[in-house]
């Protein structure tokens, strides 16, 4: 048993070794945290650069709805709905999809804002504010 | 930096473990300091926002001092109490230099984790739609934003999961004044430390070889380093595993301290993850494998905070989807077609595979004897196991992603119980050592 539980043993460490924890000391550490900070949003870049710009050109407590190219939850609205969540801290988001796929236009009704990405649409009762980053920043007409 | 945060967590958490168990000291002492101390300052912010005060660098601050406070005279009283009456504690076994190389090895890899933690932002999904979103949702509202919890757009981050560690990320936000999303890296590089400590004292305990603990704590480094940075895992991973590891030591030497930490401990597993509220059960069903029904009550404080979660998301309307609508028929049709579940697990092996496949072998290996008298960790962890099928059996989401998506992580959150008794039975058979043969072992008799 002593030679089986030594190989276990060594089995153990060599099989729960992680080598990323050293190479991170040698690595290019500029390039891996850019390829890391880009990472969640690799399937859609320059979605989170722009909702960060109507973060900063929303009041708090402002209600902003989100219209994007993926009108499909799965394929790409969840993504751009929940980002959105964590980057407009403070706004409440408004989906116009829900996970069954059904959209929901009639939401806008309760938007103070709509961030357009992807897009430029002319919605009525809106004008734009602000244009950048790939999209469109629209606020509730008074 | 958040290392001021690092630093109070620390602490208080040494006063509050000094306060439970007068004898930690050395590496346990070091090791238990910053889980229990942030999960106690997490627990402070969530009593500020309870009694309407608003999160500040100053409120967090004033409570926590005040928690230090409380917590250092108990410490004290305690300390006095235990010199007057307790037994000295055994010297400690000399460290060999491949234990040092051992040691040395482990802090080079937690550095690394250090370094790669604070790369960037956490970039897991579950972080920033659920964790971190929580967090930082509560970090702008400066209190617990029940509102924002409640409001439906928001059921997709998972209201009813406990809330420890986005109060853990808002400690920190208040205390550095913003959120501060990268350096939270840090708070998991702190936990994996204390683990692998903790292991190691425990290792170190059992066998009294250095080498053991090191090459354990060098064996569990890449499985705990590598869970995902942001989420709860880890943090379920270190409160469990401290649970489950003092609950093994207080049934073999009897010491109440122990069960007063693994108390602590388990209670925070509770409010951390849904998996730490079916931990106390699972503890217990350990706790009653290895007779120890008088020491149960250790579970009590867990019992209590988990139901005290569950009435207050049940208060705000905050249902959990698994047991949503139609579960017991989900079960009903999953138990009887389970091909779809056993062709999931089949498809998705834990992470470190050999590392895995090597410790079921040396729990295999062990022999009844040996296995009956770790039936203590033993049965916990395969009642956790039972839990998580449990949970796959009525979910209400397709289980070849539910599986797909969650089973790694979730078999690692056990790793460390069921790593323990693997290079636990190693280090018997390969240095034979006493532990099956000492007489008091009281795992092998009722403690009645």
């Amino acid at each position: 048993m002593r030679v089986v539980y030594a190989i276990l043993l060594a089995a153990m460490l060599v099989g729960g070794f992680e080598p990323f924890l050293l190479r991170v000391f040698f690595t290019d550490r500029a390039a891996a945290a850019a390829a890391l900070t880009a990472g969640p949003d690799r399937a859609f870049p320059g979605y989170a650069p722009f909702v960060r710009q109507v973060g900063a050109r929303t009041p708090e407590g402002a209600r902003v709805a989100i219209l994007v190219p993926m009108r499909r939850w799965s394929g790409g609205y969840e993504y751009a709905y929940y980002r959105a969540s964590y980057l407009l801290t403070s706004r409440e988001v408004i989906p116009l999809v829900e996970p069954d796929g059904t959209a929901h236009l009639e939401r806008f009704r309760d938007a103070d804002y709509v961030a357009a990405w992807g897009m430029t649409p002319r919605l009525a009762g809106f004008a734009p504010v602000w244009s950048g980053g790939g999209g469109v920043l629209l606020r509730r007409l008074e | 930096m958040i290392a001021f945060t690092l630093a109070i967590a620390w602490a208080l958490g040494a006063a509050i473990a000094r306060s439970l168990d007068p004898q930690a000291r050395g590496a346990r002492l070091a090791a238990l300091a910053f889980p229990l101390g942030i999960g106690a300052c997490a627990l402070a912010l969530g009593a500020l926002s309870a009694l309407g005060v608003p999160w500040s660098r100053g409120s967090a601050l004033t409570s926590a001092a005040l928690l230090l406070v409380i917590a250092a005279a108990a410490a004290t009283a305690r300390m006095k109490r235990a010199g007057r009456s307790a037994p000295g504690l055994e010297p400690r076994p000399p460290r060999s230099a491949l234990a040092w190389i051992g040691g040395a090895l482990v802090a080079v890899l937690v550095a690394g984790h250090a370094l790669f933690a604070t790369l960037a932002p956490p970039g897991e999904w579950d972080f920033w739609a659920i964790w971190g979103l929580k967090g930082n949702a509560f970090h702008a509202a400066a209190r617990i934003d029940w509102a924002w919890l409640e409001r439906p757009a928001n059921q997709f981050a998972h209201p009813d999961y406990p809330i420890l560690l986005p109060l853990a990320y808002d400690f920190a936000a208040a205390i550095e004044g913003t959120w501060p999303e990268r350096q939270l890296g840090l708070l998991f590089t702190a936990f994996a430390a204390s683990i692998l400590l903790v292991t190691a004292s425990h290792l170190r305990e059992a066998t009294r070889a250095s080498l053991v603990a090191a090459a354990g704590a060098l064996a569990l480094a890449g499985p705990v380093l590598a869970l995902p940075v942001g989420l709860a895992d880890l943090p379920l991973l270190v409160y469990g595993g401290i649970a489950l590891l003092e609950l093994r030591s207080a049934a073999i030497d009897g010491r109440r301290e122990r069960f007063a930490i693994a108390a602590a401990a388990l209670a925070l597993a509770a409010l951390t993850k849904n998996e730490g509220i079916a931990l106390v059960v699972a503890a217990a069903a350990g706790l009653v494998a290895a007779r120890q029904w008088r020491r149960l009550g250790a579970v009590a404080p867990a019992a209590v905070a988990a139901a005290s979660w569950i009435a207050i998301r049940s208060a705000h309307g905050l249902s959990t989807d698994l047991f949503g609508g139609g579960a017991l028929a989900r079960l009903g049709s999953a138990i009887a077609a389970p091909a779809a579940l056993l062709r999931a697990l089949g498809e998705t092996p834990p992470e470190y595979p050999l590392f895995w496949i090597a410790v079921a072998l040396a729990v295999a290996a062990g022999g009844a004897r040996r296995i009956a008298r770790e039936r203590l960790l033993l049965v916990a962890v395969a009642a956790q196991i039972a839990f998580f099928f449990g949970a796959y059996l009525v979910t209400p989401r397709d289980v070849a992603w539910h599986v797909a998506t969650s089973w790694p992580r979730l078999l690692a959150q056990l790793v460390v119980p069921i790593a323990f008794v693997a290079i636990l039975f190693a280090a018997e058979a390969l240095t034979k050592a006493p532990a099956v043969e000492t007489p008091d072992f009281r795992l092998l008799t009722p403690d009645s």
